[in-house]
């Protein structure tokens, strides 16, 4: 399941080096490296472009895209941020650009449900940490202002653009991006003391 | 369109939407070439960039069954493609070199669990929280790890009633507390009980819902004056 580098802890460090050990594998042409890469993250990008797209055939699509980029020399500097974070970032992006050229599915899947994201069932132990990521994710974006949350779900999972939104609320585009701004930043404020020093306090 | 190069706010508007992909590719492209000189906006684009993932986590819906790698594979490298390391020209693929990754990831993945087995096994106030379940049926006894895998605290049910064990915890700092939280599967986490103490046994409370529908319990370190509605400050936890 997704595991993203917030903290400095052990298990997380120990993480990096696993992706580092198996990247550099990956670039010498090893396919069990790349095949062991996306046993841990693959499934997390799927999801995340399923989410976007609605549409499973279109996820895979999506999901081999990136992992096709990651075999092909990715690009990845791992001085900016974990690999989770890049590969998250890259479906991302491949998830909005195959949607704005769906924009039937798009004008279908649109409606309130979109908005309100499902929580992640967690499952065996090691996966505590990661779902209690969602809920903390979750109830950081509840900390949102509706006009707030509204925006930056519109654009994260509604794969619009700021112009798009603007059109779709009546709101001018210079209040579209400074509200998306002031989403991200809130979130990331809201999300950090809880993420950022996991365990400090235990000794 | 050009932009004044003095109004970083401008820039951070547009960084923001250009780390949700939401630009129209005019303002993306601007954005872009921005980035190249800006190492700032590249800072904060790489904070973005996390909390991004974050709301990715939102998606990460384990009941959503994601294809397998042979799914993907195909797509790679066509669907005859022999099953192998793949010579691409630099030099062969040394098993030797993976075997010895692989290592890595299963030493790693052996010492954190050893080092757990140690600890669980080895605090006496594990040995007490356990011994508690005395010949009460059923009992369940549930670890709470931190986030490196140090075993901090340990939850024991029975009937109902979940008590906690600190097991490697100081004492709260001034002014703040331990919680003890459920987080039944699918709905918002539920405080339980507060504590300060670190070595007896702190605090008891019925559970908000059965065990069966919980995913997990959570210490976290709170202010003492507040409330909140969620943890905070993780301290430990543990899937149930």
């Amino acid at each position: 399941m997704l595991t993203l580098h917030n903290g400095d802890g052990r298990h997380v460090r120990a993480e990096a080096q696993e992706d580092a050990v198996l990247l550099r594998e990956v670039a010498r042409g090893s396919e069990p490296a790349l095949e062991a890469i996306y046993n841990r993250y693959g499934p997390a990008c799927y999801r995340l472009a399923r989410r976007i797209l609605a549409d499973a055939h279109l996820a895979e699509d999506v999901t081999q895209q990136v992992f096709l980029a990651l075999w092909k020399g990715s690009g990845y500097d791992p001085r900016r941020g974990a690999l989770s974070t890049w590969l998250l970032g890259i479906t991302h992006h491949k998830a909005v650009d195959m949607v704005r050229h769906e924009e039937r599915r798009r004008a279908e899947r649109l409606g309130p449900a979109q908005a309100e994201i499902a929580a992640a069932i967690p499952g065996p132990d090691d996966v505590a940490w990661e779902s209690l990521r969602a809920m903390q994710a979750r109830a950081a974006l509840r900390e949102l202002s509706g006009d707030h949350r509204e925006v930056l779900l519109l654009a994260y999972y509604g794969g619009f653009t700021q112009t798009e939104i603007a059109e779709m609320t009546g709101l001018p585009l210079g209040t579209v991006k400074s509200r998306t701004l002031h989403a991200m930043r809130r979130l990331r404020e809201t999300l950090a003391p809880s993420l950022g020093a996991e365990g400090d306090e235990t000794r | 369109m050009s932009r004044n190069a003095d109004d970083h706010t401008v820039w951070q508007e547009l960084l923001a939407g250009h780390a949700l992909n939401a630009l129209d590719p005019a303002e993306e492209a601007e954005m872009l070439a921005h980035l190249a000189g800006c190492a700032d906006c590249r800072a904060e684009l790489d904070e973005h960039a996390l909390t991004a993932a974050h709301l990715a986590a939102l998606a990460d819906d384990e009941s959503d069954t994601a294809p397998g790698w042979s799914d993907i594979r195909g797509g790679l490298f066509g669907e005859d493609a022999p099953v192998i390391s793949i010579d691409r020209g630099r030099h062969r693929v040394s098993q030797r070199l993976l075997a010895a990754a692989a290592g890595v990831v299963v030493i790693a993945g052996a010492a954190l669990a050893t080092s757990q087995l140690l600890v669980s096994s080895g605090g006496d106030s594990h040995r007490v929280a356990v011994a508690s379940c005395g010949t009460a049926r059923p009992c369940s006894v549930i670890p709470l790890r931190s986030k490196d895998g140090v075993h901090r605290a340990t939850v024991v049910v029975t009937d109902g009633v979940a008590r906690v064990q600190p097991v490697a915890m100081s004492r709260a700092p001034r002014g703040r507390t331990y919680v003890l939280w459920q987080l039944p599967r699918g709905r918002a986490p539920v405080p339980l009980t507060e504590f300060v103490s670190a070595s007896a046994t702190s605090g008891s409370s019925p559970l908000s819902v059965p065990l069966s529908q919980t995913t997990a319990f959570a210490v976290s370190s709170e202010r003492a004056d507040i409330h909140p509605t969620s943890p905070t400050h993780v301290v430990a936890i543990g899937s149930v």
